[in-house]
């Protein structure tokens, strides 16, 4: 099937209308580069064909709906409304493109003027942008866009950030040749080490602190503290959030004293996907916006004085500014942020809250249920965790596997999957928990029994 | 129309949401200097939700609506089946970090594609990961960076024609290359006397979008692919405008070593409102050891496909996972619906239908450069300046017929392209459709003699009339402030 509407008798027309045959329109491409046979692609199949042969194709992976998991470090499988299913996949939120035509773009333009609405008030800053591609690569813009205001190469960054966005930020920052300084934690309680963060921020110029919270092992940051920290030497603070329903009830923002807060928006009622589409989040104060990266609408009126939308702050933006703009990001996600405005809208921000505060309940819940079994043992002394926690096993993962195969629940994250600096400091077989509100009690309450039986 | 915001009430409810009971405080598990219990932003219904975000649906315009002409951004229909298929449970659910074993589908997929893109290029190696066209550009841009520097050549440059799209320098930039603009020539391509005047042994490489953003494919790349290899740089790809060459000729074979794809371009997956898109990049053999982690591989001899960690001088992690799967699924489903043996028609379509509105259109608009073109046009509203009409005048009157304006003021590189806009019709719109957008132009071009005023007060048949830019970025409002002084 291939969607064209032209028939021959308008191809006859259509060249005779223009006086010359196809190969003559092809006359710039040299003879001997074109291609002399047909690609060796599969013959097309047809709608019921291709059903058929992409649905036989995914039952070669897991009955994923069958199954709970307790998989995080990064992205969260979360309840999402039907409204979300519904409204996003409207023909056109999901057909149209960049809202470069304001009059025949003012849904998608207002849709995302209220995403940056509700990431100001989820964030606690002033300005943000209408979505970047993800949390990784929001923060890699971030730390960019430090360097720029604070002219310098040096950055910090808390080393219980997710690894897979350190080594993000190290493909950004590599040519770049910016100095990314570790800030350790402390093994005890899986904080920033403050005493060393100050050591850092004395001897150098520092552009900027990054530190995640809740960092990758799920612990709450003593975010004020250290903002506080960074401010007294002149560097920025930038705060990462990876798991956007925590933006529900912690403070973030300027009551941590932070000038960029970025992160991982997926978790506002976008599916996982094994890894993609999702979107990154980017909030700054209102006096470092002509430095941000990604498209930004604002409001202003139209001829009759009627409240409409626009893109707006355009001067930062590559196609205008080319090789001195402050990003080179043009399409962005979104369509996903719409999602998220859906999302945050059903749930309103009394829901939000319920949503995180089921969480850290239930997190809670079976962290204590599987301590109490003896069988599993808290890595870290602090329990000031969200919905993440990690603990060490007299069990094999293999064993788990198993065990919690049987209660149709998919493992956590082990810690032995990734190579990075944090193998050095963690033990290797410890287990990243991740518990979200899509398990009931009575769910939790037979991992406990499987696990700790 | 009101924002979400300025709707509901206190106490509404629109999520269906059961508490269960726990013997836990917030304060005594979360540091109590951490809480904060107080943004208090929206209390909504759930019928209050869904009309809010269906009556913003109505309010704009989209390719499923009508003709969306955005030259360079391939604005082509989207298959239905690709959506529903691309939502299957089995990979939207699945997590990122899940067993391999338990993804076979999708990995054989995302493998399956990549050899699709790979005979369809002609290039020997690829990554999904990269998330849209920019992406992919600044992930080429970083493949190139280390194959010098691995070869211990300080290549400081990268060389971009006038032409090219505003990412291609910001994604030399961000990977810290200087960028050296080349002039096109009058012909439109790129000027062979100031590429050979450039090119030294301190360029990396050259960016070059073929056909370019004029329209035009550069008869001389093989002259230019010559200049490039002999004084060791390498060429790379900007496949923004792949729609034009699809079984006709690849970039591979015309001698680039880099290039990357915009899926949602070419192969049709959805714009989004402005993504997610995909931007691959596929490489040469000698650049793909290069790319970033993970690719996906398949086990010799066994139907069995996993993530490989292991390149050698691998630039690195470009995103947090493996791209964005489920766009690349649309377009997986798109190459086998359209098949072989259709695949090059849907460049012939999209070269026929720019032409035509080339040929229909010349006289009242003419092309910057008088030669035919590939699969979209640049037009000139340039002598329209005496009547005190510009382009944005003519573009918004556009609307008041019912129709999205093509891209305007881009490209823009004087003395040719000036006052330009570049139309892209695509291979999906019947002829009718064509005809009565040409004829709107042309009623138009009769309008600015007759009645210049209309224009100026375009568009006059939209929901909105003409938005004011300036006052958007003079006084910049960028979010709602409930207690915002009205």
């Amino acid at each position: 099937m291939h969607y064209i509407p032209l028939t021959e008798e308008e191809k006859e027309k259509i060249l005779k209308e223009i006086g010359l045959t196809f190969e003559d329109l092809l006359t710039p491409i040299p003879q001997e580069e074109r291609l002399k046979k047909e690609l060796d692609i599969p013959f097309s199949l047809s709608e019921i064909e291709l059903e058929k042969y992409w649905n036989n194709l995914m039952d070669k992976n897991l009955d994923f709906a069958r199954f709970n998991t307790l998989k995080g470090a990064g992205a969260y499988r979360h309840f999402i409304p039907q409204t979300v299913k519904y409204l996003s996949s409207l023909p056109n939120f999901v057909t149209a493109y960049t809202p470069y035509q304001p009059e025949l773009s003012q849904g998608i333009l207002q849709a995302l003027f209220e995403f940056q609405s509700f990431i100001c008030e989820l964030t606690d800053l002033e300005i943000a942008n209408s979505s970047m591609y993800d949390g990784a690569s929001s923060l890699a813009e971030a730390i960019l866009m430090s360097i720029r205001l604070k002219k310098s190469f040096n950055v910090v960054v808390a080393e219980s950030l997710n690894p897979h966005y350190f080594e993000v930020l190290k493909t950004y920052a590599d040519p770049h040749d910016v100095n990314l300084i570790n800030l350790p934690f402390d093994e005890k309680t899986g904080l920033a080490d403050l005493n060393a963060l100050e050591d850092i921020l004395k001897s150098d110029r520092i552009s900027s602190v990054v530190v995640s919270s809740p960092n990758f092992f799920g612990i709450i940051e003593n975010l004020k503290s250290i903002g506080e920290l960074v401010h007294k030497y002149s560097s920025l603070f930038i705060v990462n959030v990876s798991e956007a329903i925590a933006l529900a009830i912690l403070k973030y923002g300027k009551k941590v004293e932070a000038d960029i807060v970025t992160g991982e928006a997926q978790s506002f009622g976008n599916s996982i996907n094994f890894g993609g589409p999702h979107l990154g989040f980017f909030a700054t104060k209102m006096e470092y916006a002509r430095q941000m990266p990604g498209r930004i609408v604002g409001e202003t009126i139209d001829a009759e004085g009627k409240r409409g939308f626009v893109m707006t702050l355009r001067s930062r933006e590559q196609d205008i500014k080319r090789e001195k703009a402050t990003s080179n990001i043009c399409s962005n996600h979104a369509l996903n942020a719409i999602i998220s405005s859906i999302y945050l809208s059903t749930l309103g921000s009394n829901g939000l809250k319920l949503v995180a505060k089921d969480n850290i309940f239930k997190a809670h819940y079976l962290f204590e249920g599987l301590i109490s079994s003896k069988k599993f043992e808290p890595v870290f002394s602090n329990n000031g965790f969200f919905n993440e926690f990690l603990v060490i096993s007299k069990l094999s993962y293999e064993g788990i596997k198993e065990k919690l195969f049987k209660v149709n629940t998919l493992p956590p994250f082990y810690i032995k999957d990734i190579q990075c600096p944090l193998n050095k400091k963690i033990k290797e077989n410890s287990l990243l928990f991740a518990v979200t509100e899509v398990f009931s009690k009575c769910e939790l309450d037979k991992i406990i029994e499987v696990l700790g039986g | 129309m009101e924002l979400i915001f300025e709707k509901g009430k206190k106490s509404r409810k629109g999520f269906s949401f059961k508490e269960e009971k726990f013997d836990y405080k917030l304060e005594e598990l979360i540091p109590e200097d951490a809480l904060d219990l107080e943004k208090d932003y929206l209390e909504i219904s759930e019928p209050e939700v869904v009309r809010h975000f269906v009556n913003l649906n109505e309010l704009n315009y989209s390719v499923d609506k009508g003709f969306y002409p955005l030259g360079s951004c391939t604005m082509k229909y989207n298959p239905k089946i690709n959506e529903a298929l691309s939502l299957n449970q089995k990979m939207a659910l699945s997590h990122p970090f899940d067993k391999e074993e338990n993804n076979q589908g999708t990995l054989k997929f995302m493998y399956e594609l990549e050899n699709f893109l790979k005979e369809i290029t002609k290039m020997d190696r690829f990554t999904l990961a990269p998330s849209a066209g920019a992406h992919g550009e600044f992930t080429g841009m970083l493949i190139i960076r280390k194959y010098f520097k691995e070869k211990g050549e300080a290549r400081k440059k990268v060389l971009i024609p006038d032409s090219a799209h505003g990412t291609n320098p910001a994604s030399a930039a961000m990977a810290n290359f200087e960028v050296v603009e080349v002039k096109s020539d009058e012909r439109g391509g790129v000027s062979i006397k100031e590429l050979e005047r450039l090119m030294d042994e301190n360029v990396a490489a050259l960016m070059l979008t073929n056909p370019n953003t004029v329209g035009f494919f550069d008869e001389n790349i093989q002259k230019i692919q010559e200049i490039v290899h002999k004084k060791g740089g390498l060429l790379y790809y900007d496949g923004a405008n792949l729609n034009a060459l699809l079984g006709i000729v690849r970039p591979g074979d015309m001698g680039f070593d880099v290039i990357h794809l915009n899926l949602h371009k070419t192969f049709s997956t959805p714009h989004g409102g402005g993504g997610p898109g995909s931007g691959v990049v596929g490489v040469k053999e000698f650049l793909a050891p290069y790319l970033p982690v993970p690719i996906v591989e398949k086990k010799e001899n066994k139907d069995e496909y996993f993530l490989n960690y292991d390149l050698s001088l691998s630039i690195g992690k470009v995103n947090g996972f493996y791209g964005n799967v489920q766009v690349l699924a649309k377009a997986y489903l798109y190459i086998l619906s359209v098949g072989r043996e259709n695949l090059r028609l849907i460049s012939e379509a999209a070269i026929l239908n720019a032409n035509y509105i080339l040929k229909r259109l010349k006289n009242y608009y003419p092309p910057a450069y008088d030669r035919t073109c590939m699969h979209e046009v640049v037009l000139s509203t340039k002598q329209y300046q005496n009547y005190g009409i510009s382009l944005l005048d003519v573009a918004k009157r556009l609307m008041d017929y019912g129709f999205h304006p093509p891209t305007i003021y881009f490209p823009h590189f004087p003395p040719y392209a000036e006052e330009v806009m570049m139309i892209e019709p695509t291979e999906t719109e019947n002829l009718e459709t064509i005809d009565k957008f040409i004829d709107a132009l042309i009623s138009i071009a009769k309008e600015i003699e007759a009645n210049p005023q209309i224009l100026k007060e375009a568009p006059h048949n939209t929901l909105f009339k003409r938005i004011d830019a300036t006052k958007a970025a003079r006084e910049p409002i960028v979010r709602y402030q409930k207690n915002k002084e009205k």
